[in-house]
């Protein structure tokens, strides 16, 4: 056994034990009286040396607890911080510790939280067809109206871009169509000339009513308006 | 430019598709609905981070997992960066089977329990700030309302990863343990020691702090500080308490519990140093980093086996594993205390630093110290470096 590093070996066949707790003591004893003896004094002063960095390492696991405890704290603090402000979010407590690692936790929190940046605009609508997007359209606060033309038969989507599908169906001849949706009316001007106005042949109020989406049928394919209305008003 | 959300055609796939994300969230919470939970993380994008997004909320949680931020939560420990995703997963993801409700709509289960938590209490949580936002601060739109509503969830999930971080800190602490405490109706997550049992535990809290309020805004931090001071007044006290009894040595003890090394198995201190070694290879010095996590694990375990055996022939297992003499003596020599300056404790290499950690961390040696003086040691080396105020 190297008599440099005796201590190690004893430590482990110790702890091998069914009961590691007794024998780790006896190993803990046994080293003591062993580094008494010839030839091991250098293994002695390094088990010394050892146990020294043992005491550290016990200390450093549990001089941090406190800490971490602190350091959560600055983590709710700054999600409190960055919530809207709602006049409900309780007061920070009294005792909190302003060590300037707290500090400097506590403000990293806050621009992490602020980082999460985030479209100015309110939402952005996505019209698909088959699976292809066809158009992104941006919605700010104010009321718009957004006209797709082009529009052939097939399986359409108009979803918000975070996934939330507002509505969607198959398109026909029948809806895009104005001999199809309208086989006993002349073809009005508006239709022929892909003007805004007309006759639509299908409408949508989605969110109640905040969307609303018209189809018109045109002479080959029809076109999609997209209402959206002021916040809380009624589309345009 | 973002990716822009997947959608599917297959409208039976997605039967929650057009419900917005409160009505999301109060499926999963009331009915434990697995098709909202689905529609929640597989198909909505509600997360920004760092210029990118939308983003599903594990996209999200795996970009905090590569921030700076996260790194200083988590003492720049990769692995405990990488729980602390999984822990963050798992409290918007995991729902426990056949948990009754309670009358008030919120879960019953426990919210850290031994499945894992229960992702119904992160969502309420989710709800009950939305609702008390639209309180405040109404909006008719419901396209307004949506986007308040991802700004708070996430928030929220960043919040949970921060405390994700510590949580993992603590897991990884062998020291302390978790407790459960329920006070005024509501559980309390609480750390005590280890060697604390949950009849100790529960009675010390009668005792020092009966008046735990949860519904109280900070109360969990005020009652953990508390058992903080007490953790490291009891470690203080137990260098006074403890000295070398021979007769403790003489009849065999039980086991302690530890979450490390569980009761009556093995505890191999070679196998516990080459495993701790090769899941931190990034923190190791370049040389011994050259040498792969396998090849690491095949050396601590050797230097195991030749210690037992014998000596160390520092200069033949360096040359086997192409390491240079003096990359070999600052990892693993077996002589540094005669080269060591008198005022340079740091010069114990560092597979005789990391065993010292380890050990550190096994209840049957710190135990084991009590009879045989270590504590005596650790209070000069507490005496030498720092006030017990200062541990707080």
């Amino acid at each position: 056994m190297s008599k440099d590093l005796f201590f190690i070996s004893l430590i482990e066949q110790a702890m091998k034990s069914r009961f590691p707790e007794s024998a780790l003591a006896q190993a803990l004893v046994e080293i003591q009286r062993r580094g008494q003896q010839e030839g091991f004094d250098e293994g002695a002063r390094q088990f010394v040396n050892f146990m020294d960095e043992v005491a550290h390492q016990v200390i450093g696991r549990i001089a941090p607890l406190g800490s971490i405890n602190q350091r959560e704290l600055a983590v709710d603090l700054a999600f409190m911080a960055s919530m809207p402000d709602d006049g409900l979010s309780p007061p920070a407590p009294d005792p909190v510790l302003t060590s300037p690692e707290w500090t400097s936790l506590l403000e990293s929190s806050l621009a992490v939280m602020k980082q999460q940046v985030r479209p100015a605009h309110c939402a952005t609508i996505v019209l698909e067809r088959d699976g292809q997007i066809l158009r992104e359209i941006v919605v700010d606060q104010s009321p718009s109206l957004s006209t797709v033309r082009g529009i052939t038969p097939g399986y359409y989507t108009l979803a918000l871009q975070t996934g939330r599908i507002l509505w969607e169906d198959t398109l026909s001849e029948g809806h895009l169509c104005w001999t199809s949706a309208f086989p006993d009316r002349p073809l009005s001007l508006a239709a022929a000339t892909f003007e805004q106005g007309g006759q639509p042949s299908r409408t949508v109020r989605l969110l109640s009513g905040e969307i609303t989406l018209s189809i018109f049928p045109g002479l080959e394919d029809g076109r999609l308006e997209i209402k959206v209305g002021e916040a809380g008003g009624p589309p345009l | 430019m973002h990716a822009g959300p997947v959608y599917s055609h297959a409208k039976r796939a997605r039967p929650w598709s057009g419900l917005s994300l409160a009505e999301l969230a109060t499926q999963v919470v009331h009915l434990g609905d697995r098709a909202a939970l689905k529609e929640l993380h597989d198909y909505r994008h509600l997360f920004y981070y760092g210029g990118n997004g939308p983003l599903r909320l594990a996209e999200y949680v795996d970009s905090l997992r590569g921030s700076s931020w996260a790194l200083v939560c988590c003492d720049g420990r990769s692995q405990l960066l990488d729980q602390a995703y999984d822990l963050t997963i798992d409290k918007f993801a995991h729902l426990p089977n056949g948990r009754p409700r309670a009358s008030s709509g919120r879960p019953t289960a426990s919210k850290g329990g031994r499945d894992g938590p229960d992702c119904r209490y992160y969502w309420a949580a989710f709800l009950e700030y939305a609702a008390r936002q639209t309180e405040a601060q109404p909006k008719e739109s419901e396209l307004e309302r949506e986007a308040m509503a991802g700004v708070i969830l996430q928030r929220h999930v960043l919040r949970h990863f921060g405390l994700s971080c510590f949580e993992s800190r603590r897991r990884a602490n062998p020291l302390i343990r978790r407790f459960l405490c329920k006070a005024a109706g509501q559980m309390l997550t609480l750390w005590f020691p280890t060697e604390m049992t949950a009849r100790e535990c529960r009675s010390w809290l009668k005792a020092n702090a009966s008046d735990a309020d949860p519904t109280r805004p900070f109360e969990r931090y005020r009652i953990q500080s508390l058992i903080d001071e007490v953790l490291v007044r009891r470690l203080i006290g137990s260098f006074e308490q403890f000295g070398c009894r021979p007769e403790d040595l003489t009849a065999p003890q039980p086991v302690p519990t530890d979450p490390a090394f569980p009761d009556g198995a093995e505890i191999s201190l070679r196998d516990a140093v080459a495993e701790e070694k090769a899941a931190n290879l990034d923190q190791q010095r370049p040389a011994i980093r050259a040498l792969g996590a396998m090849n690491l694990a095949r050396l601590v375990r050797r230097i195991f086996d030749d210690l037992g055996d014998g000596e160390i022939e520092d200069s033949c297992l360096a040359a086997e594993f192409g390491l240079s003499r003096a990359s070999f003596s600052r990892f693993a020599g077996s002589r540094w205390f005669r080269r060591m300056d008198e005022s340079a404790e740091t010069a114990i290499p560092d597979l005789w630093r990391n065993t010292a950690w380890v050990l550190s961390g096994i209840p049957a040696f710190i135990a084991a110290g009590r009879t045989t003086g270590l504590w005596d040691r650790i209070r000069q080396v507490l005496d030498r470096t720092q006030s017990p105020e200062d541990l707080r």
